[in-house]
This record gives C-alpha cells, sequence and structure tokens, in this order.
C-alpha cells in the first residue's frame, strides 16, 4: 500500500508529465489518477473574455494549471484517507471522558501542530477531568499527521484525538 | 528525614496560622499562598492544615534520607533533583539520599513544599507556623538553617498509595513524576500584570472621590519594602477628603490601608493584629494567592467587586477544591488497581 505522502508525490509528478490517467494496483488495493482536462480547458476559454478588461493575463494562465492538482488531489486524498486511517497510522486516543487542551494553559503555544516529530513519550495535549490535567503521550515515534479535535472539546473515551505517522 | 544544606532566602514552616490569638497581640501567621499550600498537601495524601515549607524567591538546598513523597507547588523557583528539572504541581516520589535544590525565581515569589506525613514539630497555641519577629513556633521559631534537620511524620494510607503507583515508575531514577498534574484554574496565580478583586474598605468614603477613581484604574508597583507583614505599593497617592483620625480596629489578610503620606499598603499573613489607619479596600480571600505570588518590582492593578461577588467567588472555588480533592482520590484508586 502507498503512504500518503507517496500518493502526493505522485500527484505532483503526474500533473508535470503529459500523463493523462495513471493506475497502480498492488495486493488488493488500487488507486486511479486522472488528469480532468476537460474542464480546464473550458476554464481557459471562459477567463479569456474578462482578461482584456481587468488585463491580467499572464496571473489567470497561471493560475488555471494550477488548479489542476488542488482540484485532482482532494478526491485522491479522501479516498486514500478513509483507508490510511485504520491502517497504518497510529490514532492517539483519549483515556477518558474530559476536555482536550491542546495547550497547557491558553497563552502557551500548542504541544504539536501537524508536521511536528514527536517521540513516544512526547506530550501531545491534555485532558482535564476533574480538575486534573492529564497528559497524554503519543505512544509512537513519528510525526503528527493531524489533530482531530479542537481545543476546550468535550472527548469520550476512546476518541481519537491525533494521527500520528509511525517511524 | 530532610536535612537543609542551604537555607535559601526565607524559608520557614507554615500551616494556615493561629488563630484565636489575637486578641492577645499573637499574630496569625500563616501560609502567603494558600491555595498552593492546600494543593501541595493533597498531592500527598495530607490533612490540607499540614504544616509546609513556604520558600521565598531563592530556595533552599536539602538532602532526604528516606524515601519520601512530595509535591511542590506554587511559584516556580526552577527545583531539581540530583541536576534533573522537577515539575511543579505533582506528586514526586524521591528516593532516599537525593538532593533537591532550588534554582531562580522564574515565575511567582512564593513555592511551597508538602511532604507526605508533614513535618513532627510542636503545635504552639494550636499552630506549627512561624512566628519569625516573636520566635515561636515552626522549626525553633526561626527560618530554617543550613543543617536544620526535620523528622517527617507518619504518611497516610492515601499517601501509601500515592508511593506505590510512583514507586512503579521509578524504574532505577532518583524520583519519579506523576503523569497528571492540577488544571490551570488553580495554577495560574503567578501572572504578571494582574488583576486583583478588591471590595470597598470600611473608610472608603472618607477618600477623595479621585482617590476612589484611582484605586481602581490605575497601577501601582511593589517597592522593595515588601515583606510576609505586608506590601507597600507605590502609585498614585491616596488621599483623604479631609483629615480625621480613628480609633485602631481590626485588619485582616488582604486589608488595603493608606497612612497619611498617600502610598497604600496590604497586610498580609504576617500582619499586625489591629491597625489605625483608613482601609480602603479588602482584597477578595480568592485572589489573596494572586496578591501572595506578587514581588518587588511587580505591577498590580485593583478591580472593584461587591461584597456579595467576593462571597459566590469564594464559594465556587471551595466547590472546585472539593472537586479536586475528589478528583485525586479517583484518580489514585484508578491507578493503584
Amino acid at each position: 500500500m502507498l503512504k500518503i505522502q507517496e500518493i502526493r508525490e505522485l500527484i505532483k509528478l503526474i500533473d508535470k508529465s503529459s500523463i493523462n490517467e495513471f493506475k497502480y494496483e498492488n495486493d488488493g488495493s488500487k488507486i486511479v489518477l486522472k488528469k480532468n482536462a476537460g474542464t480546464a480547458v473550458s476554464y481557459q476559454t471562459e477567463e479569456v473574455p474578462v482578461q482584456p478588461v481587468v488585463n491580467q493575463a499572464p496571473p489567470a494562465r497561471e493560475s488555471a494549471p494550477a488548479a489542476e492538482p488542488v482540484k485532482a488531489s482532494p478526491e485522491v486524498q479522501q479516498e486514500t484517507k478513509a483507508s490510511e486511517e485504520d491502517s497504518s497510522l497510529h490514532k492517539v486516543v483519549s483515556p477518558m471522558v474530559g476536555t482536550f487542551y491542546a495547550a497547557s494553559s491558553p497563552e502557551d503555544d500548542p504541544f504539536v501542530k501537524p508536521g511536528d516529530q514527536v517521540s513516544k513519550d512526547s506530550v501531545v495535549c491534555i485532558i482535564e477531568a476533574m480538575k486534573l490535567f492529564n497528559e497524554i503521550e503519543s505512544e509512537v515515534n513519528g510525526e503528527i499527521v493531524k489533530v482531530l479535535v479542537e481545543n476546550g472539546q468535550l472527548v469520550e473515551y476512546g476518541q481519537p484525538l491525533f494521527l500520528v505517522k509511525a517511524e | 528525614m530532610i536535612k537543609i544544606t542551604k537555607p535559601g532566602l526565607l524559608t520557614s514552616v507554615q500551616d494556615f496560622g493561629r488563630y484565636g490569638y489575637q486578641k492577645y497581640g499573637v499574630i496569625a501567621s500563616g501560609v502567603m499562598d494558600s491555595t498552593a499550600h492546600r494543593i501541595a498537601n493533597l498531592l500527598v495524601g495530607n490533612d490540607e492544615n499540614e504544616a509546609t515549607l513556604e520558600l521565598t524567591l531563592l530556595g533552599p538546598d536539602m538532602e532526604f534520607s528516606e524515601d519520601t513523597l512530595i509535591s511542590i507547588c506554587g511559584g516556580n523557583l526552577s527545583p531539581s533533583i540530583n541536576g534533573k528539572r522537577v515539575k511543579l504541581w505533582r506528586s514526586v516520589l524521591v528516593k532516599a539520599g537525593s538532593k533537591l535544590k532550588f534554582g531562580g525565581c522564574k515565575t511567582g515569589c512564593r513555592a511551597y513544599l508538602a511532604v507526605a506525613g508533614g513535618f513532627v514539630l510542636p503545635e504552639i497555641m494550636d499552630s506549627k507556623s512561624t512566628y519569625i519577629r516573636a520566635g515561636i513556633g515552626g522549626f525553633n521559631g526561626k527560618p530554617l538553617q543550613a543543617d536544620d534537620e526535620l523528622t517527617l511524620g507518619e504518611p497516610s494510607e492515601f499517601a501509601a498509595q500515592i508511593t506505590e503507583v510512583l514507586a512503579a515508575e521509578l524504574d532505577g531514577q532518583k524520583f519519579a513524576e506523576m503523569q497528571w498534574t492540577i488544571a490551570s484554574d488553580f495554577t495560574s496565580t503567578a501572572v504578571s500584570k494582574p488583576k486583583v478583586r478588591v471590595m470597598k474598605g470600611r473608610q472608603y468614603d472618607w477618600f477623595t472621590q479621585d482617590s476612589q477613581m484611582k484605586l481602581f484604574t490605575e497601577s501601582f508597583d511593589v517597592t522593595s519594602q515588601s515583606d510576609r507583614m505586608g506590601y507597600r505599593l507605590k502609585g498614585p497617592e491616596l488621599q483623604l477628603e479631609k483629615e480625621q483620625e480613628m480609633l485602631s480596629e481590626a485588619v485582616n489578610f488582604g486589608t488595603i490601608q493608606v497612612p497619611s503620606e498617600g502610598n497604600p499598603i496590604v497586610l498580609l499573613a504576617d500582619r499586625q493584629t489591629t491597625g489605625g489607619y483608613p482601609k480602603i479596600g479588602q482584597i477578595a480571600t480568592v485572589d489573596l494567592p494572586i496578591m501572595a505570588q506578587l514581588k518587588p518590582g511587580d505591577k498590580v492593578q485593583f478591580t472593584e467587586v461587591s461584597h456579595e461577588v467576593a462571597q459566590q467567588l469564594y464559594l465556587d472555588r471551595e466547590k472546585q477544591i472539593h472537586q479536586l480533592k475528589q478528583g485525586i482520590s479517583l484518580k489514585i484508586k484508578q491507578e493503584s488497581k
């Protein structure tokens, strides 16, 4: 199975290439990436009449191709994320019912944010219950991929709080 | 046993104070920051009133001759055990032979060190608090000196459970800290330029309108003439409408009195029993810990609060502490399973 980073890399490469469609199959999982050339072209033609008026031809042309990967990637990411969440990414779950805090006090920076490297004993958040702050550790070495809850949110027992890409 | 190897700036034994003797001229004394003191005791399974060590600005160095359950709450005086930083507001199990030191004062002014079982010291007039000026109570009536040795009392059953939980985490280390700590509702007393809530004092109406307004709008500096007895503040001068004298009457922890030169004095733990200066205000009990954590050079602002609101704040705080107590007890029950 491809990692989410690898899929991102693929999208970038395909986008720059002349390939319009890409299929990948391995161990029963399948990824299909398609460039939606048709809409992109129609976008460009629609924008043409506007250009003389606003007189910003170069930025408009630049933005059109840029729009392509943005359009393409969310579809692919969502598909893959659903499966990734269940498999390779480590979930940090709440050991109790309580209030989630991303930082040790309102003035402090959050313990972690997406992209941060953590070791297995790094404190990633606090869960408050009965006026006690319980420090929650990452439990794995890796990188924070996503924060799944908001600061101050009430969380349930076993509710996933973070996704960590384990090393 | 704990042996003091370096005394620090001012380290004294304090509990809630010596009440019932002010009529004889014996001051109340006791801890400056009662919240930090209470929580320090709760974290080591003590009664809330058990004596703790109050450390001021520059903490002491000490050695533990037995495994001891401790907690350090209040201002951050950079505690470390055998060179390794120790966290505040936590139950900490310290192995025999370890050395606890304090470095610079990072936040606040005072820290409280509680040990499970408390200190074996005589109660003088129902209290272990040190009344330094009179040489009464505490350890020989004095702040702690180098080579003083404090004997520890019998830890409670609850303390034994906390110790058990931490012993499992020791893993050959010199000390082990609890994974959980206290909610910031209690721990955020050491703040810069705090707003402290104040009720109108008995002679508030004696002051000019301008002075009344300035009390609640301008900020005051804590001067170097500040200690456990009171803080002398410097700010706008507070003037009386007309010169008048009064008979001395009762003063309390947090009373703001104004001598004729116009700079207010906030009376604190070691306050005298009565005062003859007009009282412009009285600090709400819940905000006394904030006041106690101010050090000379810090700024403070006062905001007005009614008597009723101050009482409600006090009741709410007591409810929160009650909840915290239950929280700690449940947590230990859950973890010692």
